[in-house]
C-alpha cells in the first residue's frame, strides 16, 4: 500500500494513474451520496420533477437513474 | 433465485459490506476475502462459532496483496473525508449507505452464473468463490430448514472452498479451521 505522504504529492503530480483513480473514487463518492439524498427527497414527498431540477438534469435520467432503487421494499430485492 | 430477502438481517449486512469493502479497494469482483473481512468486521458470530481472527489481521492480509490504493486513501489525498462525509450524509437523511432498500443481489436471466450485487454507486459482480459462498450458505440454510441465511451459513460457504482466498488468510492467520468446522457443526444442529 501507498502512503498517504507518497499518495498526496503523486495527486498533485503531472502523474496521470494516481490522478485519475482519485477522480475515479471521487465519482464513487458522488454517486453514493446522489443515491442516498435522492431517497431522501422521495420520502419526504418530492417529485422526481423537483429531484431532476436540484441535480441539474433531466427528469428521465434521474428517474430512470433512481426510480427502480428508490421503489425497493425496505426488505431489499 | 439470488436475492437479499432470503438472508436474516445481519447476514445481509455481511454480504452488502462485502460489497463496499471490494468497491472501496478498488476490486473488480467479488471475492472471499471480502466476505470474511465483513463478517469479522460486525458482531460476533452466534455461539459456539468463533471465527479465530480479527478484521485487523484480515485487513492486513488484503492490503498486502493490494497494490493500487483505496479509494479512502485517494480521497483523503484529495482532501476529502469519506467518513466524515458519510457521517455528516446519515445525518442529514437519515440513511445507511448499507440500507438494504438501496441494495440487490440478483442472478443474471440469461447468464446463470453471474451474480451481481448492485447498490450505491457499486455494481460488483461476484467471482466463482463469491457465487460459491451465497450457493453453499443457501444450501445449507435450505438442508437446515431455515427460512432465511444466517451469517453462519455464509461462514460455511466460505470455509466450503479451500483453495478460495479466505481458505488461505484463514490458514495464514494459524485459525484452526478443523476446529471452525465442528463449531459450525454444532451451531447448525442446535439452529
Amino acid at each position: 500500500m501507498t502512503s498517504m505522504r507518497e499518495l498526496a504529492v503523486a495527486v498533485d503530480s503531472l502523474e496521470p494513474a494516481t490522478g485519475l483513480a482519485a477522480v475515479a473514487a471521487l465519482r464513487k463518492l458522488t454517486d453514493e451520496l446522489e443515491a442516498l439524498h435522492v431517497r431522501n427527497a422521495r420520502a419526504l414527498g418530492w417529485s422526481w420533477e423537483a429531484i431532476a431540477s436540484s441535480l441539474g438534469v433531466r427528469r428521465q435520467s434521474v428517474h430512470k437513474k433512481h426510480a427502480r432503487r428508490v421503489a425497493r421494499t425496505p426488505q431489499g430485492g | 433465485m439470488v436475492t437479499l430477502t432470503r438472508f436474516a438481517p445481519l447476514a445481509r449486512r455481511t454480504v452488502i459490506r462485502a460489497g463496499t469493502l471490494a468497491s472501496e479497494y478498488g476490486r473488480g469482483r467479488l471475492s472471499t476475502e471480502f466476505f470474511l473481512l465483513a463478517l469479522a468486521e460486525d458482531q460476533p458470530l452466534s455461539r459456539p462459532v468463533d471465527l479465530g481472527i480479527t478484521a485487523a489481521m484480515i485487513r492486513a492480509e488484503i492490503e498486502a496483496r493490494t497494490h493500487a490504493p483505496r479509494d479512502r486513501e485517494l480521497l483523503a489525498a484529495l482532501g476529502v473525508d469519506l467518513d466524515e462525509v458519510r457521517r455528516r450524509t446519515l445525518d442529514a437523511t437519515s440513511t445507511r449507505l448499507d440500507d438494504p432498500c438501496l441494495w440487490q443481489l440478483r442472478r443474471s436471466p440469461v447468464r446463470p452464473l453471474r451474480i451481481t450485487l448492485s447498490g450505491p454507486a457499486t455494481e460488483i459482480v461476484l467471482d466463482e468463490s463469491g457465487r460459491k459462498v451465497i450457493e453453499v450458505a443457501q444450501g445449507v440454510s435450505r438442508r437446515g430448514h431455515r427460512t432465511l441465511i444466517d451469517r453462519e451459513d455464509l461462514l460455511w460457504g466460505l470455509l466450503a472452498d479451500a483453495s478460495s482466498e479466505s481458505a488461505h488468510i484463514l490458514r495464514r492467520g494459524n485459525v484452526d479451521v478443523r476446529r471452525l468446522w465442528t463449531d459450525l457443526q454444532r451451531w447448525y444442529r442446535t439452529a
